[in-house]
């Protein structure tokens, strides 16, 4: 993109970029605002941070069967149940406009000028889509395992977990330097698959989003089942489309196909494909639709 | 056998070969967790790979299988090699 297209793009999804910064506010610490707040309501007086509401654990509790977890810490347990009834009702927000996981590492790739044929860029949404729920499929099984001891005892998220690895970084480089002891080889090797290869050498630079995050495919099977009842959804009107590929190039989920159709279970809602069409094809819509 | 059978069998076999592409992609993937989940057992390692049954393996490999691929990506000369890999399978 020319420096004017990026001066566009940045004016057309404003919202989103600065829901971005909300985002972080609200969940990374130092700041952690929101937290915080539901913190304080319920009278707990320590200071919660990314890594601490932690929206991945409860899936592995349910799937793990440790329920007890799931009562034990109403926060995560509530703030999960939330993201996912958004997810149903007006797609996953929450990872395109809030999550600072995804945002910083798309934030960083939007940033970067790095040539797009050094991007990784999976354009069939099928491939795509088996990908995403056989990791999906993947993080059960071992919760599973873990869940009827025939793993380890800690469970699947906090073996690849870009939220500690963030909360980290935020932390080494505004709070205290003792947070460089975190940096094991582990942590390492997520910051690479999280920020370099699925950020900054990933088009769009969601590669962690759509690869590896549960609760990402989690909101987009929900997602998909509240598309279908007619609720919030992104649709293309085929009558409009003129087939120039415009919104293959904007979306950082690679949730549209060659021959232009959305794939729902990648789809986050973003409109960066709505803003960017300039046939208006594409449209947010809420209920049923009358086909002409 | 007539030319639409012929059709008809190749593109029952071509649409099986796609769904056995997608199913392998996503058993690909779904087995790739245990081994993340047992790659990541030294949780805590702080980088002494010399005391981890992998050696460094992990630290080591993983950036070199990622930048093979990017440069296959980024390479005309390799890319055009896999594609006529790719046609020459296809064809028989």
């Amino acid at each position: 993109l020319s420096l004017e297209g990026k001066k566009q793009t940045l004016l057309n999804n404003k919202y989103r970029y600065l829901s971005w910064i909300l985002g972080f506010l609200f969940f990374v610490g130092p700041f952690a605002f929101l937290t915080t707040l539901v913190y304080f309501a319920i009278g707990n007086i320590s200071s919660p941070d990314l890594h601490t509401i932690c929206l991945r654990m409860p899936l592995d509790w349910v799937f793990s069967g440790r329920i007890y977890n799931l009562l034990g810490s109403p926060v995560m347990t509530g703030f999960t149940i939330i993201v996912l009834l958004i997810a149903l009702f007006a797609g996953p927000l929450f990872c395109g406009w809030l999550c600072p996981v995804g945002s910083v590492s798309e934030a960083i790739s939007r940033v970067l000028p790095i040539p797009k044929k050094f991007k990784l860029h999976i354009r069939d949404t099928n491939v795509t889509r088996s990908l995403r729920y056989g990791f999906l499929t993947g993080f059960i099984l071992v919760s599973i395992l873990v869940g009827i001891g025939y793993a380890g005892v800690s469970g699947i998220c906090c073996r690849y977990c870009p939220s500690s690895v963030l909360q980290n970084l935020v932390n080494g480089l505004l709070t205290q330097p003792s947070a460089l002891d975190y940096w094991h080889t582990g942590a390492i090797l997520v910051l690479l698959f999280w920020l370099l290869i699925g950020g900054i050498f990933t088009f769009g630079g969601r590669g962690w989003c759509i690869l590896f995050c549960p609760l990402g495919a989690a909101s987009g099977l929900i997602h998909t089942i509240g598309a279908r009842l007619g609720f919030y959804r992104t649709i293309k009107n085929e009558k409009y489309c003129k087939e120039c590929g415009s919104c293959l190039d904007v979306c950082p989920m690679w949730a549209i196909g060659v021959g232009g159709s959305i794939e729902r279970t990648l789809c986050i809602n973003c409109k960066e494909c709505v803003k960017k069409c300039p046939a208006h094809a594409l449209n947010v819509v809420w209920g049923k639709v009358k086909k002409s | 056998m007539g030319e639409g059978e012929k059709k008809l069998i190749q593109s029952i076999i071509k649409q099986f070969r796609e769904r056995f592409r997608l199913f392998f992609t996503f058993v690909l993937s779904a087995s790739s967790m245990p081994a993340i989940y047992l790659l990541r057992v030294p949780q805590a390692c702080g980088l002494s790979c010399a005391t981890c049954p992998f050696g460094g393996f992990c630290i080591i490999a993983l950036p070199i299988i990622i930048g093979a691929a990017l440069f296959t990506k980024s390479s005309k000369k390799v890319r055009a090699w896999a594609k006529a890999l790719t046609n020459h399978t296809n064809t028989k």
